[in-house]
């Protein structure tokens, strides 16, 4: 086999783990509030400024870096929960999408009087080393993103399929009026679930600052493949979301291998309609109940 | 309200635009906002009337712009035939695109909608020979007509605004009767319950892709009438953004009925000029106005505004109060 | 009850309506309009033209103005958006202004054009594809203080075939106007590539294109774009799997903001400068005072063509009597031999005043201007 095979195989694999990350911290919500995030990029472009500002600008360890950026990015989702969801909660898809795009406004044009509308880089902990095992290149990086995809995934399914609280966020997910009967403090899943969830796209933002660069203009196209990865992956499936994300990688790197870049996108959108043609519910089978 | 009555008001609004003697700025934004209630009537219709949230109304509007566009400028056809053909073509893919996406739920609906808006964006731009790719096309503006004696100029701004204002009346007293006939009964079965309603005999297929043809043409519509507006169009004047943006007026406004999203897009059409002031701040404030306004209206400002007591008739003593359901101007 | 409800809705939605003030300009004063991003994602770019023009206001404000009258600044935001580029001309022609600075994207530019021609005002402008000064577009009310596309490819051109001579060439190109044209103009001039790719804006990943033009083997692989950011992933990832390869770049990797995201990669890069920063003493003078007027400021070629710009401009309405704007015009058409911060203008009959750029090569972090004849 041509070794660009396995060369393209590696990029796919490897950005693929990228919007499947991305599509977790989307689809921790989708599982306990029911909510389509379409703010979840902004997160991710946030996350890279803000690792930025504690370990270039404040010069922290990187262990230090990835700390304080959890902290940051769960206190923000408390707010984020207070101004966003809870207000608004009740509404319809298209309510909810305007809502959490008004956010994704309100994010980036902040972010950008903070730190300037131009791209900065941030190379930690790599510098840009890249290793060559047996011909192919790999990014040590891109090894990082996947191993902390891989974690988030098995924790995330652990605690939301066999520990109490996870049982108690999706029975919120499921019928909110009876959880609350039965003692369910309904508002803190909430805030809980967008704390989670926004550290963990502030994490991935800090992650994929070193291959993205930090750049405000990373987050909309990274929001957008975290909705396929979810759709194509299983709607509201934890380990679909890596499924999915790791799908739509391979497809996109191979259709521009075959095509070319122009043809990317419509050739990746064709095989994905074609993938739920043959199988809509998507890879692992819906887990929420049938919302109508 | 009679058919006349709107072009009545039609002409009454452009007749004040008229004396007031706007600037070029103010007509130029006054176009934009009936163009943009254009494209939310459309946009009420598949998603107000039907309940079918489908995001690619950018993409009509591409067709619209386009069709019109080439065959004005490379082919010669006159304006009015051009832009009736973008029209009629944006209808057809309307058509194209309600069959395959009949068994389609939300989220999955909402991913082929895009789908489709982002390969069609990507064939403007790889069939350059006709549609001049990234580099854009120019579109040719209208030229004055002479008719019984008197000269009219479409190229005025306060011409141009007329012809949208009338066309606005047409669609809005259309619309309005649409809704009331059975046809606009199945649309609003469709949305409410459409497992029941294929119960009762409505035809779900033939309803759905009708409601797609009416919105495809009326986004094909408004894409042409901007594109002879603006003399100049390329792919990236009809990403997902434009999309967004009728949607957000939509739900703004109010989905549910016709002034609703008319109010939408008006004020989606003026906030961002208001705000001018606030130079690059605006986002954020424009932001914050729309979570506002979900959180007051979460339905929407026509939802709210016709909950205010003062609004409702009073009911004489002893007549039933009608089903939530059908009053719904 | 639909009357009443859908008077008041729309009763509400015409007294924002009215919210949309204009200002009006005051005697003894011009007026000197700019239309740019100043947020989106041509933000970057857009707040250094402001930035630039802002300098040369300032300054000749601070010397008494233009013939007496002082100068006012208004900037309008396009917010990167074609329809916002329209409506942020249409408010600035609103309050009579005598000059506008426009946007930097060809594509705005194109849009604006039918509307310039029929406004009248003379429209200056950094972008540089072709088409912007072609005389049938604007009627001769556009000046560009940039060196167009063409030119600016002919000296990368001229350079890269003597000193690099490469055997085989590549090009990867952002799919877009400026990428395109790009593309274009170094096929009209010959250059032949083994391997084409293109990117799309918000792609992030071109691993598989440079691994299509890493099997082609070229000596240089050419990169064209218009996002310094973008410039500088698609040089990281081309580091990553031709560390040798020469990198002929788009005037995007002429900047500051470039190198410091290539970083190593960016050593070595070939691109073509409509200014060179640091080379003379007045380039140094200005750079400093632009940093003291706003200590956020980009010291770029785009900042220092907004100054000169803006300099020119006032320069020709100072020569006239009246704040005319087709006398303003000819009196720019005119001007041969102005130095400016970026270089000698001289405008021809298109339009232009740059015709062409500096080739410079990234040595030590800075930008080192090389000749074709050395």
């Amino acid at each position: 086999m041509d070794p660009i095979y396995l060369q393209l195989l590696v990029q796919g694999l490897a950005i693929g783990a990228i919007y499947g990350l991305v599509a977790l911290g989307f689809v921790l919500i989708i599982n306990t509030v029911n909510v389509v995030n379409f703010a979840q990029g902004e997160f991710l472009m946030l996350g890279g400024f803000v690792g930025l500002t504690f370990g270039a600008l404040l010069g922290f360890p990187y262990w230090a870096v990835l700390v304080c950026t959890v902290i940051v990015f769960a206190i923000l989702g408390t707010v984020f929960d207070k101004v966003i969801y809870q207000p608004l909660r009740g509404g319809d898809f298209a309510t909810h999408l305007i809502g959490t795009l008004a956010a994704a406004l309100i994010i980036r044009n902040v972010a950008q009087h903070i730190w300037g509308p131009e791209a900065r880089s941030y190379y930690e902990p790599f510098h840009q080393k890249i290793f060559d095992v047996g011909g192919v290149l790999i990014n040590p990086q891109h090894l990082l993103i996947l191993a902390m995809t891989v974690l988030l995934v098995a924790g995330l399914y652990y605690f939301l399929f066999r520990t109490g609280l996870g049982r108690l966020m999706r029975a919120t997910a499921q019928d909110r009026e009876t959880a609350r009967l039965l003692g369910v403090k309904v508002k803190h899943v909430g805030t809980l679930t967008f704390s989670m969830s926004l550290a963990m796209g502030g994490v991935a933002g800090v992650m994929v600052a070193p291959l993205f660069l930090v750049d405000l203009n990373v987050g909309f196209i990274a929001g957008l493949k975290a909705f396929i990865a979810t759709i194509i992956g299983g709607w509201g499936s934890i380990p679909g979301a890596l499924a999915g994300g790791l799908l739509v990688g391979l497809v996109e790197i191979f259709a521009t291998h075959f095509f070319t870049a122009a043809f990317k996108d419509p050739v990746a959108f064709a095989v994905l309609m074609l993938f739920l043609i043959v199988r809509p519910s998507g890879i692992f089978s819906e887990r929420v109940g049938d919302k109508a | 309200m009679r058919l006349l009555q709107y072009v009545v008001l039609a002409c009454l609004i452009a007749g004040v635009v008229k004396l007031l003697g706007l600037s070029a700025y103010t007509g130029s934004i006054l176009v934009f906002a009936a163009i943009n209630i254009l494209l939310c009537l459309g946009f009420y219709v598949i998603f107000g009337l039907t309940g079918i949230l489908s995001l690619a109304h950018a993409a009509f509007m591409a067709i619209g712009a386009y069709t019109s566009g080439i065959l004005s400028a490379t082919y010669g056809w006159p304006i009015v035939a051009s832009v009736c053909a973008g029209t009629l073509a944006a209808a057809l893919a309307g058509a194209l695109l309600g069959l395959p996406t009949l068994r389609l739920r939300s989220h999955y609906l909402v991913l082929v909608t895009i789908a489709f808006s982002e390969v069609l964006r990507q064939m403007l731009v790889n069939l350059e020979r006709w549609t001049g790719g990234v580099t854009g096309l120019s579109v040719p503006m209208p030229s004055p007509v002479s008719w019984l004696g008197v000269t009219v100029d479409p190229s005025d701004r306060t011409v141009y605004l007329l012809i949208c204002l009338l066309s606005i009346a047409v669609m809005v007293f259309a619309l309005t009767r649409l809704r009331q006939s059975r046809v606009g009964h199945s649309f609003e079965a469709v949305r409410d319950d459409e497992l029941a309603a294929s119960v009762i005999g409505i035809d779900l297929t033939y309803t759905k892709i009708l409601a797609f043809v009416i919105s495809a043409a009326l986004a094909g519509y408004g894409g042409a009438l901007s594109a002879h507006f603006v003399g100049f169009i390329s792919p990236d004047y009809f990403t997902f953004d434009v999309t967004v943006l009728v949607l957000a007026m939509v739900v703004i406004g109010g989905k549910r009925s016709i002034v609703g999203v008319m109010t939408g897009a008006l004020l989606l059409t003026f906030l961002p000029e208001a705000l001018r002031d606030l130079q690059d701040w605006y986002p954020t404030f424009y932001g914050v106005l729309l979570l506002v306004t979900l959180w007051v209206a979460p339905n929407g400002i026509a939802g709210r505004v016709g909950s205010l007591s003062f609004l409702r008739k009073r009911r004489e003593p002893g007549t039933f109060a009608k089903p939530a359901g059908a009053m719904r101007p | 009850m639909v009357k009443r409800r859908g008077l008041l809705l729309l009763a509400s939605s015409m007294l924002v309506a009215g919210l949309t003030n204009f200002a009006s300009a005051q005697n003894k004063e011009v007026v000197i309009g700019v239309a740019t991003a100043m947020t989106g994602t041509g933000a970057a770019t857009g707040q250094q033209i402001a930035a630039g023009v802002k300098l040369a206001v300032d300054e000749v404000n601070a010397k008494g103005g233009i013939n007496g009258a002082k100068v006012r600044l208004l900037v309008e935001d396009d917010r990167t958006q074609p329809g916002g580029s329209v409506n942020a001309f249409n408010k600035l022609a609103s309050s009579n202004p005598v000059v506008i600075m426009g946007p930097t994207w060809t594509n705005f530019m194109l849009t604006l054009a039918p509307i310039i021609k029929r406004t009248e005002i003379p429209v200056f402008t950094s972008a540089t594809g072709t088409k912007v000064t072609d005389p049938d577009v604007a009627g001769g009310w556009i000046f560009r203080a940039a060196p167009p596309i063409n030119k600016m490819i002919q000296s990368l051109i001229d350079y890269a075939s003597t000193k690099i001579a490469p055997k085989k060439a590549a090009i990867i190109y952002s799919n877009d106007e400026w990428g395109k044209s790009g593309y274009d103009a170094f096929k009209s001039a010959g250059f032949a590539f083994a391997a084409v790719e293109t990117f799309n804006f918000g792609d992030k990943d071109m691993s598989a294109q440079i691994l299509k033009l890493k099997a082609a083997q070229p000596d240089a692989v050419v990169v064209w774009n218009s996002l310094p950011a973008d410039a500088g992933l698609v040089t990281n990832q081309l580091r990553q799997f031709m560390p040798d390869t020469k990198i002929i770049c788009s005037n995007a990797c002429a900047v500051d903001e470039y190198y410091a995201l290539a970083k190593a990669g960016g050593e070595g890069v070939l691109t073509v400068a409509p200014w060179v920063p640091g080379i003379t003493a007045e380039s140094e003078d200005w750079a400093k005072r632009l940093k003291a007027s706003d200590s956020h400021a980009i010291v770029s070629y785009t900042s220092a063509e907004s100054y000169d710009a803006a300099m020119i401009a006032m320069k020709a309405i100072g020569s006239q009597a009246a704040a005319e704007p087709a006398k303003i015009r000819e009196a720019i058409s005119a001007i041969k031999d102005y130095k400016g911060i970026v270089g000698t203008y001289s405008f021809d009959e298109r339009g232009d005043g740059l015709h062409g750029g500096t080739v410079v090569e990234w040595t030590d972090g800075k930008m080192k201007p090389v000749s074709a004849t050395q």
